[in-house]
Order: structure tokens, then sequence, then C-alpha cells
């Protein structure tokens, strides 16, 4: 039997439609606001948005912001509100970067997608009123990995469609989107959220999901993810199961989180650290003149253990920067390096070379 | 007759020598039926393979293990032909994306795609997924890689997808996150001879500690090459005593070698003849990367305290400039030449505070 | 006689101006005019010729002991364009009485094709015979089973081509006539020089079977016709294929199968075809300088002692010294020498006249160089020895003249002198980087460079050792070529536009003032070669996967016995349960020294208890893993010779040729060629003209040609 056998289009089942288990849906999924106002902590470009909603008259919007903090989360709550749950699968569009994306293909499916004609229908079948304004929703998502070339057709197109469709752009750096496309769109800059309301909603799933996690856990959370909730929300899911497959149900600590989320513990990163020549801020123990050998080891031996050498090297930066007893110009001088360092592992530089690049310089920036 | 390393590769979490919480971990992951997506990272030889092919074996039972090898074309947008080998179970497939150069986006997309869309054909299989085992995914192009992203998302239901990688670093975040992130370490001593015992008793003898202890020295904490290691020194001495020579390959000593040549002469006609041994290594397919480390590594053991530091500065940075250029030869060289010099100064320097 | 005295008329009006012009329409190309009727015409060097008429006797009667014929079935002459290859077979038709059966694709559609538009006709098959290029599948298949048909009737049945080559010769030289001499022949050979167009894969794979059907022993008719290909070269650069390879990028994901667009023997022929005992290789070399210059002149004696019969001028108006241009930017292809040659005889025949008249000497070579380049400007000309000795000879303003230097040289190189501005001078900080003016205009280098940056950065990087004096000299020039190679991003748009200024300057800058001379010698990039075997060397790793794959089904069926508490007794066949664990980086790295040790151990235990050989079976990796895990290291040796010698030396290192012997020039040849300078005395007097050293010879020494 072959592993590619199609399935019958007359088989007995419906086609399947991807239908996710609930229970194995992510929850990143699963709690995604419904509505705009649910949306945690943008509480200026919710106040905007809301206004619209009441005027029905929808700008074309380009969405802008780190990785987490909403942004297709608040266009997809603003379309449902918009359409209701009957018209929302037929007035919205949805592309991303993942999907074939060449300009023609974009051109094809938004003129598809655009020829009918919206017909109102403002009672939806649960009851509820929608404006259902006469407009369909284009959303482009990770729309700064479209070329140039796309990004210019992509006007025209904008253009031409521009009495029944709206085009929501959505980024994450606004600088790679062509000025002529930026400036047809009212763009909304999204922040990082800040840690409390993180935590809030962190809390909230983990009591929908009955998970017992206690303020450490929430913590060490919202710090290995900095601001991002996605990846906060999928950390906790990821721990979840893990701690609920193995039989007694073990308790979330903060280390498994850590270990999830590939951040190197802390203790490896101070050996390094006292390696170099840097004490860590707790321990006060007299400084030792490290060998090159004793560098390089302590280099190789955390590459044997498979942490990555872009984690590692975030970490030593956060410490070397807050660091107390070293001066500012040690500090700046130490930045070069992992600017320099990051931009190589970025070329895909080999990690061992470059850990004990960075352990070298930075050894001799402390020492001198 | 099969290589040790194959032969006595263990086929079972259980039989799994170290990382036993992550075993355990793995084993009660496979029977909760909420199989995520995953990705294996850690040094090579590790073991990441192993236990990836061991936790289908616990997801799928022995049925897992009925594999074929299928040879599968893919035609690029310029109708190109690509040829893609393709390992496969009724369970599970096994693709090597990397085969395919500047085209793995669309193997990714094509294979993806296909399998998504069919079912499980096998009635009495124990979960109703197939599993994806994606090899050497930190090589995937980024395009790549933003097509995987969207994927695991979209087939969720059917498809588990379990990426291979050697380092986290060049995978994108979105990757990443939605992935349970496994890391295998290298063993360290004490398992490394644990597993050199169970192998030499399998194989039908003992093995003295004294030769353990050598071929891990020798392996850098590398399992694969450590069993590789032991059966080429049985190979070459039956009663493993007295004094044993690990087996290199060729490669290893050659590259100590061009060390030396670097180390006793600094000279124009020296860089030549460096370059032709540099040659002779990169058509031997020895990946530039590791001629230079190796290199490095034997030379940093030979000069003086001072200037190690900077062997390795300039090993980083031609490094670099070997993953961007296409010409792997000229960093090579300029590092060489670079070694030669810094050596040089050093003597030089050294004669005229002496003089002084 | 009707065309020749047309052409001696114009010969004798050659002072009429405009007449010139009418001329180079009228008539035919020297070419085809001049075209060698006997060996003694032909440029070739001796050897190759009586290799070539060796093979030919073999196949036709089978050597001394009459068993060869079976095996000389294919003769594979490549080689540069315009270096005899097809004018070999002709000759030898001749003088060995031999009927030539000669494929043409589609020469019912292009029935006049001449001889000369067949330069490269791998190449325009596909464009001259095709009129619908995107509908090419069918076109090319149906004019591939023309091919078939035609291979078929040629190898089997006789005479019955006699006329019908007759129809598809359309060229005018008197020796055509010799290849439907007479249909009682026996002889006959099929050339195949114009292919059917197998860049197309389809039809690659089926003109490849059809080659090897020919050559299945099974189907070994009696008295089998030989066949010669004449495949010439697509130029020495390959890069494409080569950045291809190279773009492996992080894992060296290099395994890509294909290799299209580069058409060289190794796409007319498969490897194993190509190495079988059926086919042989034979490869021209460029002509060399002094046989080119000889059949040059002896093709102006005969042209104008023919055509001048009746106006009593015999004398070319060629000269040795522009005979010597002529032959120096022909770069060993004689048709491009001789139409070259025939061109600037026109335009010659006026100036010659003019110039005469004023007398001055210099200003006329000049302007015959100027003529000469503007003329013969060919890629891959020699102009790429010039430019890497500009560049590597580092000239600067003031710089003594070399000892062998013309006068001509020196004052031309004052002049320049005078006209070069001092740079200013550099703050105390830049010190170091001071240099003097320098001779060479970099722009001119670019605009003037047969090659790209990216080959330029290769002879560079080959050759810049040997002008270095110190480390610090190597170490700009090597940090500038490192540089420059990274600079720009990783597909082939993004390279870095000013690659090629930025090494040539950051060379110049780095190299030693003046450079010292000890007898350089510019030489090809090894990278080619290197790249080459790498290719061969993953081969072997793709074997030896393959082994291990195979070897791990058979371990399991043969262990179930195995006392393993953890495994099912069942026969498990899990074939490919080894491949994952494997990369082919693995397999290159690790393990070398296992297969290295078990091969010891076979031939111990062989030599031991021979009974048990058989039963270790599979015990050893295909014998192609030798081509990435066995390596030998050899001390560099350096017999006093200087830089150059090690380079010379390189087969030690078990580095062959590409081509196999015939690649590289025996000692005899080369000495032969010297004779032919000795004997000619006075051939070498304008040669050194640029670069020339110490000891009287110049870095581009005419054999070095031949050494490429």
């Amino acid at each position: 039997m072959s592993f590619f056998t199609k399935p019958q289009p007359q088989s007995a089942k419906p086609a399947q439609k991807h239908v996710v288990d609930p229970a194995l849906q992510p929850w990143v999924e699963k709690y995604r606001p419904k509505t705009i106002d649910e949306v945690s902590a943008q509480d200026h470009t919710v106040a905007v948005l809301r206004k619209t909603l009441s005027s029905t008259n929808l700008p074309h919007m380009l969405f802008y912001g780190p990785p987490g903090t909403g942004k297709t989360s608040t266009i997809l709550a603003l379309a449902r509100q918009l359409f209701g749950p009957d018209n929302f699968r037929n007035r919205v569009l949805e592309l991303n970067a993942s999907d074939e994306r060449g300009i023609s293909i974009v051109r094809e499916k938004i003129k598809n997608f655009a020829r009918q004609t919206p017909r109102a229908q403002t009672i939806a079948s649960n009851g509820k009123e929608y404006p259902c304004p006469p407009y369909k929703i284009i959303i482009l998502d990770e729309a700064d990995s479209m070329t140039q070339d796309a990004q210019g057709a992509l006007r025209r197109i904008m253009e031409s469609y521009a009495r029944i469709t709206r085009f929501c752009l959505v980024c994450n750096y606004v600088t790679r989107i062509i000025e002529p496309l930026a400036s047809r769109c009212s763009k909304f800059r999204f922040t990082p959220l800040d840690n409390l309301s993180s935590s809030a909603r962190l809390v909230h799933i983990a009591s929908e999901e009955h998970v017992d996690v206690n303020s450490a856990v929430v913590d060490t959370l919202i710090d290995v993810s900095s601001g991002d909730l996605r990846r906060a929300i999928t950390y906790l899911q990821s721990a979840h199961r893990l701690s609920s497959s193995t039989d007694p149900p073990t308790p979330i600590s903060p280390r498994d989180i850590q270990e999830i989320a590939g951040v190197v513990p802390d203790v490896v990163i101070n050996s390094l650290l006292s390696t170099i020549g840097i004490e860590s801020i707790d321990s006060a123990s007299g400084t030792s003149r490290a060998s090159f050998d004793s560098i390089r080891n302590q280099a190789s031996a955390m590459m044997r253990e498979g942490y990555s050498a872009s984690q590692i090297l975030s970490q030593v930066h956060d410490i070397v920067v807050l660091h107390p007893a070293l001066n500012a110009s040690q500090k700046s001088r130490c930045a070069i390096i992992f600017g320099e360092a990051d931009k190589a592992l970025c070329d895909g530089a080999d990690e061992e070379l470059w850990i004990l690049e960075v352990s070298l310089r930075v050894h001799k920036v402390i020492s001198s | 007759m099969s290589l040790w390393v194959d032969q006595y590769r263990p086929r079972l979490l259980d039989a799994l020598h170290y990382h036993r919480d992550l075993s355990s971990r793995l084993k009660s992951l496979a029977a909760c039926g909420d199989f995520p997506h995953m990705l294996f990272y850690g040094p090579s030889g590790a073991g990441k393979k192993t236990r990836i092919t061991c936790t289908l074996r616990e997801l799928f039972g022995p049925g897992v293990e009925k594999l074929k090898i299928d040879q599968r074309i893919f035609l690029s947008p310029s109708k190109r032909k690509l040829e893609v080998n393709i390992v496969q179970s009724n369970y599970h497939i096994e693709i090597t994306p990397s085969e395919a150069g500047n085209y793995d986006r669309l193997v990714i997309q094509e294979l993806l795609k296909e399998i998504a869309q069919t079912q499980q054909v096998d009635l009495n299989a124990k979960q109703r997924f197939k599993v994806v085992i994606i090899n050497e995914a930190d090589s995937l192009s980024r395009d790549a890689q933003a097509a995987l992203r969207r994927t695991m998302e979209k087939y969720m239901s059917n498809m588990r997808i379990i990426l291979c990688a050697n380092s986290t670093s060049r995978l994108i975040a979105p990757i990443k996150s939605r992935c349970l992130l496994i890391r295998v370490a290298a063993p360290n001593r004490k398992e490394m001879q644990d597993v050199l015992e169970h192998v030499s008793r399998r194989a039908g003898f003992d093995l003295p500690t004294e030769a353990a202890d050598k071929i891990i020295d020798d392996s850098n904490g590398n399992l694969r090459k450590a069993i590789l290691c032991l059966e080429a020194l049985k190979m070459q001495s039956p009663d493993l005593t007295g004094p044993l020579t690990i087996a290199k390959p060729d490669w290893e000593t050659y590259c100590q070698k061009v060390a030396d040549l670097i180390i006793s002469e600094q000279s124009p006609a020296r860089v030549m003849e460096v370059r032709q041994k540099f040659y002779e290594l990169l058509s031997h397919c020895i990946p530039p990367t590791v001629i230079l480390k190796t290199v490095a590594d034997r030379v940093v053991e030979r000069v003086d305290e001072t200037i190690k530091a900077d062997v390795m500065h300039w090993a980083a940075v031609y490094e670099v400039r070997m993953r961007i250029g296409s010409k792997k030869i000229y960093h090579l060289e300029a590092w060489v030449v670079k070694v030669m010099s810094l050596y040089k100064h050093f003597f030089y320097d050294m004669d005229l505070s002496g003089f002084d | 006689m009707g065309r020749k005295s047309q052409m001696l008329q114009v010969i004798d009006d050659h002072t009429l101006p405009g007449m010139s012009t009418e001329y180079s329409t009228s008539d035919g190309l020297w070419i085809d005019l001049y075209e060698p009727e006997t060996e003694a015409e032909l440029a070739v060097h001796v050897r190759k010729v009586s290799d070539v008429r060796q093979w030919l006797q073999e196949a036709f009667s089978g050597g001394p002991s009459g068993k060869l014929r079976r095996y000389r079935r294919i003769l594979v002459l490549t080689g540069p364009a315009g270096t005899a290859k097809t004018t070999t077979i002709r000759v030898l038709s001749r003088e060995m009485n031999f009927e030539i059966m000669e494929w043409r694709n589609a020469s019912d559609d292009v029935p006049a094709r001449s001889h000369v538009s067949r330069l490269n006709d791998s190449y325009a098959i596909s464009s001259s015979s095709d009129p619908w290029p995107y509908d090419r599948d069918e076109d090319s298949e149906s004019s591939f089973m023309k091919f078939q048909a035609f291979l078929a009737r040629a190898t089997r049945c006789n005479n019955i081509f006699s006329s019908v080559l007759d129809d598809s010769n359309d060229r005018r030289t008197s020796s055509s006539s010799t290849s439907s001499l007479n249909s009682t022949n026996p002889k006959r050979i099929i050339l195949l020089e114009d292919l059917p167009n197998i860049l197309h894969l389809q039809t690659r794979t089926s003109f490849h079977g059809a080659i090897e059907a020919l050559l299945d022993s099974s189907t070994y008719v009696p008295d089998p016709v030989p066949i010669v290909m004449v495949i010439s070269d697509s130029g020495t650069r390959g890069e494409a294929e080569d950045e291809r390879i190279m773009n492996g990028g992080w894992s060296g994901g290099r395994f890509g199968k294909d290799r299209d667009g580069v058409m060289d023997v190794r796409t007319v022929l498969r490897k194993e075809i190509l190495n079988g005992p059926f086919v042989t290789q034979i490869r021209f070399n460029p002509i060399a300088p002094t046989l080119l210059k000889k059949a040059l002149s002896a093709l102006l004696t005969r042209h104008f002692s023919t055509s001048t019969s009746g106006s009593g001028s015999t004398r070319s108006p060629v000269s040795s010294t522009y005979l010597d241009l002529i032959v120096d930017s022909a770069n060993g292809d004689i048709r491009s020498a001789i139409m070259s040659l025939q061109f600037a005889c026109t335009r010659l025949g006026v100036n010659s006249k003019k110039k005469g008249r004023k007398g001055n000497n210099d200003s006329k070579t000049d302007e015959q160089q100027v003529l000469v380049e503007s003329i013969t400007r060919r890629e891959q000309s020699l102009v790429l020895f010039h430019l890497m000795g500009k560049v590597l000879y580092n000239k600067r303003k003031g710089d003594p003249p070399a000892s062998s230097a013309l006068a001509r040289d020196i004052k031309r190189e004052q002049e320049l002198d005078k006209r070069l501005k001092d740079p200013p001078k550099l703050p105390e900080h830049l010190k170091e980087h001071d240099r003097k003016a320098s001779r060479v205009d970099v722009d001119v280098l670019y605009s003037d460079s047969p090659i790209d940056s990216s080959l330029f950065s290769l002879y560079i990087h080959q050759n810049y050792t040997q002008f270095c004096d110190e480390m610090s000299h190597c170490e700009g020039v090597s940090e500038w070529l490192s540089w420059a190679d990274s600079s720009g991003g990783e597909a082939w748009y993004q390279t870095n536009p000013h690659q090629f200024h930025l090494l040539s300057l950051g060379t110049l800058h780095s190299l030693p003032e003046p450079v010292t001379r000890r007898g350089q010698r510019v030489y090809k990039p090894e990278f080619f070669d290197a790249l080459e075997k790498e290719k061969n060397a993953w081969e072997g790793v793709r074997d030896t996967r393959e082994w291990i794959v195979k070897e791990g089904v058979r371990t399991i069926q043969s262990a179930t016995t195995d006392v393993d508490g953890m495994r099912e007794n069942a026969v498990i066949q899990d074939l490919g349960w080894n491949i994952s664990g494997w990369t082919h980086r693995n397999i290159a790295m690790e393990l070398g020294g296992v297969l290295k040790a078990r091969e010891k151990a076979r031939i111990m235990n062989a030599s031991n208890t021979p009974s048990n050989a058989t039963a270790l079976s599979g015990f050893l990796a295909p014998r192609t893993h030798h081509l990435f895990s066995a390596m030998e290291f050899i001390y560099p040796s350096r017999s006093g010779a200087g830089p150059g010698a090690s380079t010379l030396d390189e087969t030690e290192d078990g580095r062959e040729p590409q081509w196999g012997s015939d690649g590289a020039v025996t000692v005899e040849e080369q000495q032969e060629m010297g004779m032919w300078q000795d004997s000619q005395g006075l051939w070498g007097v304008d040669l050194e003209k640029k670069g020339a050293d110490g000891n009287g010879k110049g870095w581009l020494e005419e054999d070095d040609i031949e050494d490429w």
C-alpha cells in the first residue's frame, strides 16, 4: 500500500477540513481574542479601531510591531466583529508568506476573491446584528517578506480594487514596506506587551486549562519570551504537555520552561563568564587569570552540551551589559564584539569558533 | 557486514544508555496522544537520530522499521529536475531537503502538502497522524523555513514534524516556537564508556579501560566516532593491549601535518605548498570549516600562549568569510598567511627585545 | 581558375581605395580555399596525426595481432576550436583512402552550411535547425529518430550512403570529393561532429542508449564501422557549473545530479563508456605558435604565388612581425588565425603601401598592432597573459626597465612615466601605504580583460605567491582575495560589481615594488581540478552510503539469533534503517579510519585463512571510498628550482591532468617544438614584448601555451 494514497473523492467521509481536535488545538489559536476589546495591552490602537467599527468605514491598514504583540489577532477580531461568523469566511482573505506568494498568484487570488460583490446581510444566524460593510478584507501577513517588486505590483492592485476591498498589511518591520504602499495605509504600531498584561493573560489561560502554575513559572515565561505573548503561550502549552504526559503529572518548574525555550541554564552561563573573568554578581570570589586552554575547554564543553550559540550570546550579552563592575568603555567594546558575533552567526558561521572568539575577546577587554 | 555503529544501534527508548530522563519523557509523550512537533538539536554524534527512530518505534511499533527508499523527482520552476531520496515507512517519511539545494522550499512544500492530504491507510495504526522527519533542518533556507512554519499549523491534525538539527541558531523563531525543543547533549565520559563497553560485550570481547579512555579522549563527545574508532582499533590489534594508536581518518593526520608545515616555515613558497595540501583536503570532501578548525587546533597547540588568541580570532573571521564567499580556498589561505605573519612577527619581536 | 584570377585582380589593384571592401565580400574564405590536402600541410603536431592514423589503422585492420579491431570502435577527438581536428580526419581519409560518412543535423533544412559556421555546431543546433524553440521536444525527437536511422544504416549496411553524402556535402574544397570516392572501397568511418541536441535531456538519454547499444558486445558484428567524434571544448570557464557546486550552502547540499548547459565530452559520452575499452580519446592541443606561423607563411606563399603570377609582385604584404601578432592573438586557433590573416591582408595591402612612403617604421608597427587588436579580439586570447603580467609585475613610475627590454619598450615606458602624475604625499600615520604612481591603468585592464572577475581572482590566487618576497606582501593579496570573494551576497546577482577593481588595485598595492624577477611563470588555476576531484569523491561517498544501507539489510537477516533481550525475533527487513543515521558529510569525515582498518584486516585474514575470505563478503566498502578516505601526505620537495617547480611537479600528488595523458605535453613534443624554433631561427624576435626578465626568458614563453 502506498504511502501516498490520494483521498478518494467519493469516500464516505466528507473532505476533511483539517479540523483540529479542540484538546490538541494550539492554545494560541484557542485563546485568540474574539473581539478587539479582548486584545491585550494595545489600548491606543484598539480605541482607534473601535471608532472605525461604529462608522464601518475602514481605511487600508498597516499593522507593525514585534512578533506576538497581537497584530494578527486584532485584525481577525476586527473582521469578525464587522462581518459576523457567517460572512467571515467569504469576506476575509488571509494570505501569508508561507503560501505561494509570487505576485501573479496574489493577483489571481485577489482577483477571484474580489470578483463577487459582497451582499449586505446584517442579521447573522446567531441573531446578532453585524455592521457588515460592503467590502472585503484582505490580510497580508508577513508583508515585509514580500519583495520590492511584489510590493510595487500590490500597489496597483490596491488601487484597482479599492472600491470593494480593504487591505490590511501585517509586518514586523515597517521600514521594509515600500513608501508608496505604506503611505496608502493608516499605520498602527503595536508595542511589546508589558509584563502585567502578559501575566494576566497567561494566568487566565492557565486557569482555563486547569494548569497549575505558580508566579515563578509565569515570571520565567515572560522572561524567556521577552514581550512575545504567542511564544509565552506556546511555551506554557509545551510545558503543560510534558508535565501532564508523565505519570503522575509533575508540576511545571521554571527550569522546564527554560529548557523548552532553549535557554541555557544560569549555572552554565555563569561558569563561562567566570572563566572569562567576569564574576557573576552574587558570587564574589577572587578573579583568576584564565588561560587560553581553559577558555577553549569551556567553550567546547558548552558546544558539546548542544546549547545554541546565539542563545549563549544573547544571555552573555544581557549579563555583561548590565554588569555593575564593568565600566562603560569595557561594555561598549564588548557590545561591538557581540554585534560582530551575531552577524557572523546569522551568516551561518561555525558556532564553536565564534563562542570561543567572543570569550577570548571579551576576556581580553576585561583583563585590559 | 554492517558497521558496529549500525549493528548495535539501540532500537528502543528503553535500550538507550544515557539521557534516561529524556527517554522517559519521550516515552510518555509518545504514549499520551498529544504528540507535538519536535525539534531535536545537539552536536553531531550525540544520538539525536537514534532517539528519533526509537521514538518512532515507540509511537508506531515495529512496523515503522519496514522502510523503503524512494527517489522522487521534483520539477523546479525552471523545469530542472531535482532528485531527492526519501526514506519512508507506512507511518513516517524522512527527507533531507538540503539535497535539493536551493530548491528546498519547493520540495518541502510539495511533500508536506501531499502527505497532509493523504489519510493514514493502515487502520490498525496506533496514531492518526504521520510523522515527517526533516534532517539537517538547520541548513534549510529561510524560504523553506517560512513555508514550513505555516504548514505546521495547518496540517496539525494528521501530520507531525520532527526536525533534526545541530543547532537552533539558524532556525527562525516561529519554527522554534512551534516545536517542542529537545536538546540532546553529547554523552559524558562515563556514559561513553558504558556504551563502548556494551558494544564490545555484544561484539564478544572485553574492552580494557585504557583503550576506552584513549578512544574517548579522541572522540570529543561524538559517540558515533567513538564506536567507529573502537571497531577500527579492534580490527587493527585484536587483543587491544599494548600501546594503541587510534586509527584516525587520513584527513585528520593530514591536517596536523599541514599545521606543522605552517609552523616550520613562513614564506611565500610555503604558502603555495600549503595551498596544494588544502586543495587536496577539499577534494576529499572534507568541509572547509572542519579543515580550518582542525588545522587551527593543531597550530594553537604549537604556538606561544600570547598569539593563541589571535590565531583563533583570525580563524573565526575567515570562517565567516568562507560561508559568505564562494571560493573556500582563498579564505583558508588568507588565514594561513595571517598566522604565518603573526608567527614570524612574534619571533622577530622576541629577537628585538632579546637584543635590547 | 576563374575565381583565382578575380582575386589576382584585387590584389593587383590594392592601391585603389574602395576595391578592398569589394574583395572581402566577393570571394571565398581562405580556410576553405587552402584547406590542407596532405599531412605535410597540416599544422597539427606530427605525433597527434600519427596517433590518429594508428588508431584508424587498427580500426580497419586490427593492428599487428588483428584483435584490436574489436576495441577500436569510437575515437573521440577533443580540443579547443580551430585545432584542425576535423581537417586531420579529412586529410587522413585521402591519404589512407577511406570514406567518411558524416551526420548533419537536419541537413535538408539548412542546406548551405559553410565550414566556418560549424565552428560551434553543438550550440548552433537548437537555434538553427529548430524553428520553434519552445516546442523543442517533438522536434528534437524526430530529428533524433533520423539520427538513429542514420547510425543503424551506417553501421550495418554499406554503400547506401555514397549518394546521400554527396547531397549533404556542400563544401567547395577539393578534399570533399574523397568522401564518396568509390563505392567498392570497404574502408569507411562515421564522422559525428554535428551531434543531435544532446543538451536536451531526453535526446541525450536516447543518444547514450544508441551509442551503448552499438558497443554492446553481444550484438557485435564483424567489421564494425569505426566512429569518430569531434567535440570542441566550449571554453575553459565552465563557471556556471562550478558555482552551482559551490552553492551547496551550509551543509554541502551538493547532490543535485543534473549538469546541464555545458557540453563537453562527458555530456556526449557517459563516464563508463568514456573510460571503457571501446573508446579512445585523443586530445588536440592548441596549435603551437611555431607550427601556426609556419602554416600561415606557407599559406601566404601559396596564396601570393598563385594570385600574383601575372602581376610580378610576389611578396606578401604581411611582415614577419605582423604575422607574429596574428599568431599571438590567435591563441592556437588556426581557423581564427587564417580568418584574421585574410582580413588583415586586404586592409594591410592598402596601408602598407602608404606607410612605405612615409617610412615611419615605429608608428607603422604600432598601427598594425592596433589593427590586429581590432580584428583579432577573441575571448580568452593571449591578452590574459598580458593582463596577469601587468598586475603581477606591478610596474610603477621610475622602475628600471628589464635588462632584456627592447629600446622601443623602454622608450614607451618613459613616455608613460612622463604622463603619470605623482600621488599626493600621505600623512605620517599612513606612510606605510605610500606607493609610487602605477604604470597600470586598472580601468583599461578592466575593459580589456578577457575574463570575468571571478576567473581573474583565481589567476591572481594561483600565481601571486611567486611574486611576493615577504609574508607581508602575501598578507595583503590574500586578504584582498578573501575580502573580495566574500563581499557579495549569496546569489550571483549580488556579487560585488567592483571585485575586479578591488582585486587588481589591492594586488598592486600589496605586491613588492619592484617585483623581484626570478623567472616567474603564470600558471593556470588548479581550482577547477580540485573541484572536479571533489565531485568524483562525492560519488565515492554515495557508493559507500549505498553499501552501508545494503549491509544493514544483510546483517539484520543474519543476526536474528543474536541474543538481545530487546529485539523481537522476527526477521525485520529494515532496508534503509542505517541510512538515516548517515549523512554524506559524516561518511566523508568519520568513516575513513574504519574502512582502512577493515581493508588491512582483510589482507591479513586472507593470508592467514584463505577459506575465511568468502565469509567476509560485504566486509569491505566499495573501492571508490578511497576517493574520499585515502590521503597520503607528501612533504613538499623544493629542489631549488624556485616555486614554479612545485607546480609543475604537482602530479606527484596523484593529481592528473583532467584529460588523461593526452592532455599533458610530453617532453619530446616540447623539444620538437623547440627544434622548430631553432631551425627557423628568427621567430622569437618580438615575442618578449612585455615583462622579459633578466634571463632573457619572457614570462610568456611560446611553449607555455601548450602547458595550459
